[in-house]
């Protein structure tokens, strides 16, 4: 911890220990009994328990910001050696940051699943799975040493795969549970190196021991082939492999626009709001290690720059409204890998903590829609939306300030920490600081271009989905949906207002409390005009972006064919999605099919098996053989083998 | 000069458990209840869980002690035992034809045998306790004699493995008491720590561990038993291999620190190639099994292979580790016969492994308790088998016998190919058998979650286990450094 003392608490404390653990809990049970005994209210328990939680990260804030932190271990599994495995807490501001981030948005997800939810098979099983999800998320945010780290990586990562493969019945829901799950195998591989790696190097796998020993390594080189690596740069290439297949950066980013195949709930929780952003949450909380390498803080912001930029070319492509806000997702996480390319972890981490609220609003009015729709075969698709302010107002609202807040209009929480972003970048130290500027202005206006294209192609003009709902209108959805969005939108508001930055006559005080962990980013000197400039120019941006949306969907939408054909090249270069998948499915896929299938079966069966597993089941044959004839049940044989035993020992003992 | 103490309070428990004994064979004839044994031995068994934690440590002659370490594991296996009574109880109620009394009478004179296995403080009562357990077991393998006549040649081959034990065992104790003139443990490893007739003594151990090998049923002392433990019934089985096992490996502990501590080192390098003989051969021979009960025979010679991998360093720690082991198999065993009692309910001819294919969609409780006792068997985290076997090889590395531990994981692979495969006939096979579903009896069901408790707590918190075991043997150790 830097600069700030804090006192701190190494007993165990069992507020912490229950903020994870109600969740389990409550989890288990419902799966146990859920089927039998909850059929009818299986959320009664996951939302209690979650409620809780939620109250006692509250409770856990304000200790940490009275200046205590919890850290100490629950248990220790095994212990080898300077090798400790066990479950660990540490409570910081960065965590409890993300506790409270974590436990309110799930409790209001929850409850809106019990609308979105009702009358599906495995509504016990939905419930379940959720609060697994939170259980493993709270471990990955509480753990105070990297293996308790991956093991709630992983945990998030299995019931993501439960999750969006919900409806295993359809077929592209399993495929793209099976795809999320592979493509995060490949960054996770990574990520296990990258520990190791600092288990080999440092000696030890928990926080508090590996920032003072971090030194060492600091100039160390090892030789890779003929290469010369900087230490720090691999471990950190190696943990940001993890970082982004989670967090689906470029080049492990396609799992995530096919993971929409999941119940909308779980786009919001899981897929927006907490576990993607898992790999800036592990970027920060291992800023040290990253900022030890300036290649690796470069890799950071480059990545972050490429996935921000393709995903917002790609967005306006696309019809499904869950995949849009899935690209926005893709380019806003690559804008939280920026600030952390450039050092500002703080601001990186406060993004993360708007976008949630905002982004989670955005997939939960997406998801009210879609639920108003749902006797369409295909709800997603925003070209049968339109007219729909009429039907759903509370939606409407809800989505507009959602919107704004992503779109960086001025008073929502999106402006804010968007804008820190670019200004932070702007003033940055790092040589790439300016390019980050330019490419994050220029997302901006895209950003606010293609929300907004969904949200005035699904609220404003005629309804066309008449045909599709067979006479049917949409209709508002219930309360218990509606009432988390109203609570959710007021986050998308006011959660930027705890950061509002100095210039704006705000005290910063979310950077600031988070840079008591996560350090000061290493700044130019900041010239108050310019930063002004800069705002200005970024408020621009949106609007025109909005402008442009307004125009071409609402004014003349003829606009929009018009581009589509006259762009033709483009235009399906970016629909579809820069060709990644196709490439994958060349350059993996059909090798590995054809590796599998033909040279597989092809040597395996006629070489190994034919001779190694034939031979060895010949040769098992034989001696099951030899031994069946010695345990023919003939007692004298038994008495022989005794004998001849004790015989071996005595001459083993004699001739030694 | 020693002074003789006749304290009978220590010999309290021995003493309890040869009246009940007794006092069953004696009102047996009058007594026209089936039920009366098993509830006498049910309350017998659980007053003496509490009564020996108030049982006073001391002398009862030289012979016999009782201290912490023989309480502990008495302890222990008074819980082992406890489950054991309460599957007979499950099983016996199959075979009504049979007379009750006597079983649970002749198991209390064998757990008699154990106790004074545990206690003693010499060679000569070694060899009477060791008697005294295997006597009343050589009658009860037998006990389904009227239902299966094969029990009787079970029982035989025991019987005959049994007294060829004895023979080594006396063929022992003769070079022992011709070498030292003593047969105390503490004397002998006097004349050890002086130096002195160490070739002698040697000699003794290959035919001490000869003798104890065929209770333990090490290669190439292990071939009764999977003739035995088939001709047994279940309940049977389980005590055979996993109490009289645990006890044996005990006793061996002992006297490996009580009597041989300067040996230890030589006594643990001829104890490599039979460990791990025991093994490999163990689970190649449990690779063609296609009957459950039999898989289990072979798969009990392995683990205690494993077992006493723990003994091979010659380290203290290592000896916590072997008792460790058993401790978890102990428990193990007991829910995977526990299942066996179940399934042969349902069916009797679940007992052979092809039938069992697609259980678990009828039976998926038990379908998921047979998985994790099989986990644990195999050793598969987060059960308790994975920790009992992690911290042998580790004990393995830690001690420079890292050959050993690599041949032993090794080996472990081939073991875990058994298990591995019922598990896949019980979740992956097509199912074709008919059988009906036939309730939980309380005791059964009871004895089925303490075990699966049991397995998962030691798997993700081995920690005060471990400790607890450690410290029992901290006095024979003392005992050693105040020796030398």
């Amino acid at each position: 911890m830097e600069g700030v003392s804090f006192e701190v608490v190494r007993s165990f404390n069992l507020s912490v220990f229950l903020v994870p653990f109600l969740p389990l809990l409550a989890s288990v049970i419902t799966l146990i009994f859920g089927k039998r005994y909850l059929r009818e209210k299986p959320y009664i328990l996951p939302v209690s328990a979650l409620l809780l939680s939620f109250l006692i990260s509250l409770k856990l804030l304000v200790d940490v910001l009275s200046g205590k932190i919890y850290e100490f271990d629950l248990y220790q599994w095994m212990v080898v050696g300077s090798l400790k495995v066990g479950l660990g807490f540490l409570v910081d501001p960065l965590s409890v940051m993300m506790l409270c981030m974590v436990t309110s948005l799930s409790f209001l997800i929850h409850v809106y699943s019990i609308g979105y939810m009702k009358g599906d098979p495995g509504y016990y099983r939905f419930f379940s799975y959720i609060s697994l999800f939170t259980f493993f998320m709270l471990i990955l945010v509480l753990s105070n040493n990297l293996i308790q780290l991956y093991l709630g990586w992983e945990g998030v990562g299995l019931c993501s795969y439960l999750l969006i493969g919900f409806w295993y019945e359809k077929k592209s829901a399993s495929d793209a549970a099976k795809k999320a799950f592979i493509i995060n195998r490949i960054g996770d591989f990574g990520f296990a190196l990258g520990i190791f790696a600092v288990f080999y190097y440092l000696g030890t796998l928990y926080y508090h021991e590996i920032f003072p020993r971090l030194p060492q390594i600091a100039q160390t080189y090892i030789n890779i082939g003929s290469y010369e690596v900087h230490l720090p740069f691999l471990i950190s290439f190696l943990l940001f492999c993890g970082a982004m297949g989670k967090s689906a950066q470029v080049p492990l980013h396609t799992w995530l626009p096919d993971a929409m195949e999941g119940p909308t709930p779980v786009s919001a929780l899981i897929h927006a709001a907490t576990m993607v952003t898992a790999g800036v949450f592990m970027v920060s909380r291992l800023h040290p290690l990253f900022e030890l390498s300036p290649h690796a803080m470069a890799m950071v912001a480059l990545v972050g720059l490429i996935t921000c930029f393709m995903a917002a070319t790609i967005a306006p492509t696309q019809f499904d409204i869950k995949r849009v806000v899935a690209y926005s997702t893709l380019s806003q996480l690559g804008y939280m890998f920026m600030a952390c390319g450039v050092g500002a972890f703080a601001v990186g981490m406060f993004h993360l903590f708007t976008h949630a609220y905002f982004k989670a609003l955005l997939f939960l009015g997406a998801g009210s829609i879609i639920h108003a729709l749902h006797h369409a075969s295909d709800p997603n698709d925003i070209r049968i939306m339109g007219g729909l302010k009429r039907f759903m107002p509370i939606t409407f609202w809800t989505f507009l300030i959602a919107s704004l807040s992503i779109a960086g209009i001025p008073g929502f929480a999106g402006f804010f920490s968007k804008d820190e972003i670019l200004v932070y970048a702007y003033f940055s130290q790092y040589p790439w600081g300016k390019l980050v500027w330019f490419v994050g202005l220029l997302v901006a206006g895209m950003t606010a271009f293609y929300t907004f294209r969904i949200f005035f192609k699904a609220f404003f003009g005629e309804f066309k989905g008449v045909e599709a709902l067979h006479g049917h209108y949409p209709h508002e959805s219930p309360k218990v949906m509606t009432i988390p969005l109203i609570i959710i939108s007021f986050g998308a508001i006011f959660s930027g207002w705890l950061g509002i930055p100095e210039a704006l006559g705000g005290g910063a005080h979310f950077q600031r409390f988070l840079e008591q962990v996560l350090g000061h980013p290493k700044l130019l000197p900041v010239d108050h005009a310019v930063e002004y400039l800069l705002m200005v120019l970024s408020i621009v941006a949106g609007l025109m972006g909005i402008g442009i949306a307004y125009l071409v969907y609402v004014k003349k939408p003829a606009l929009e064919v018009f581009f589509s054909y006259k762009f033709k090249v483009i235009y399906n270069f970016l629909y579809r999605k820069w060709y990644f998948d196709e490439l994958y499915h060349r350059v993996f896929v059909v090798p590995t099919l054809w590796l599998a299938r033909t040279v597989v079966n092809l040597v395996l069966d006629s070489f190994v098996i034919d001779h190694t597993v034939n031979g060895s089941a010949k040769t098992t044959a034989f001696s099951a053989s030899l031994f069946r004839k010695l345990h023919s049940g003939i007692v004298n044989y038994y008495n022989w083998f005794i004998l001849l035993g004790v015989v071996i020992y005595l001459i083993y003992i004699f001739i030694r | 000069m020693v002074t003789l103490s006749l304290n009978f309070g220590s010999l309290a428990l021995e003493l309890f458990f040869l009246l009940s004994g007794i006092f069953i064979f004696m009102i047996d004839r009058f007594i026209k209840s089936k039920s009366y044994a098993f509830w006498l031995s049910f309350w017998v068994i659980l007053g003496s869980m509490v009564f020996i934690l108030f049982i006073p440590f001391g002398d009862f002659t030289r012979a016999f002690r009782i201290d912490f370490f023989s309480s502990s594991i008495k302890f222990l296996l008074l819980i082992g035992f406890f489950f054991v009574l309460l599957l007979s109880d499950t099983h016996l109620n199959n075979f009504p034809g049979l007379n009750f009394g006597e079983f649970y009478g002749l198991l209390f004179f064998s757990l008699f045998g154990i106790f004074v296995v545990l206690s003693s403080q010499d060679f000569l009562t070694l060899f009477i306790g060791l008697e005294l357990m295997s006597i009343p077991l050589y009658f009860l393998i037998a006990t389904q004699y009227v239902y299966r006549k094969e029990s009787l040649e079970g029982a035989l081959k025991y019987f005959i493995a049994g007294a060829l034990s004895g023979g080594l065992y006396i063929l022992f104790l003769g070079i022992v008491y011709y070498a030292t003139g003593t047969i105390y443990f503490e004397e002998v490893s006097k004349r050890l720590a002086q130096g002195l007739l160490k070739k002698e003594l040697l000699l003794g151990a290959v035919f001490f561990i000869s003798a104890l090998s065929i209770k333990l049923s090490l290669v190439p002392f292990h071939m009764w038993a999977p003739d035995a433990y088939e001709a047994s019934p279940l309940p049977i089985t389980a005590f055979l291999s996993g109490l009289i096992k645990f006890a044996v490996m005990a006793v061996l502990i002992k006297v490996l620190i009580l009597a041989y501590s300067p040996l230890k080192i030589e006594i643990g390098k001829i104890l490599i190639p039979i460990s791990l003989l025991t093994i490999l051969i163990g689970s190649l021979l449990a690779i063609r099994q296609d009957n459950l009960v039999r898989l289990l025979a072979y798969s009990s010679i392995a683990h205690v292979g494993y077992a006493v991998l723990g003994l091979v360093s010659g380290d203290f720690a290592g000896y916590g580790f072997s008792l460790f082991y058993m401790f978890v198999y102990l428990f193990t065993t007991i829910g995977s016969f526990g299942i066996m009692i179940y399934l042969v309910r349902a069916n009797r001819g679940f007992l052979e492994i092809p039938n069992l294919a697609g259980i678990c969609q009828n039976l998926p409780f038990i379908s998921l308790l047979l998985l994790i006792f099989l986990f644990s068997l195999a050793g598969v985290p987060p059960t308790a088998g994975f920790m009992a076997k992690f911290y042998i090889f580790l004990m393995l590395v830690k001690s420079q016998y890292i050959g050993v531990a690599i041949l032993a994981l090794l080996v472990s692979v081939i073991g875990a190919y058994p298990y591995i495969r019922v598990i896949k006939v019980i979740y992956m096979d097509k199912g074709h058998l008919g059988y009906y579903k036939p309730t939980y009896p309380i005791f059964l069901a009871f004895s089925l979650i303490v075990a699966t408790f049991i397995v998962i707590l030691l798997g993700i918190y081995p920690r005060p286990m471990l400790d607890f075991i450690q410290r029992t043997l901290f006095l024979y150790i003392s005992l050693q450094f105040l020796q030398l």
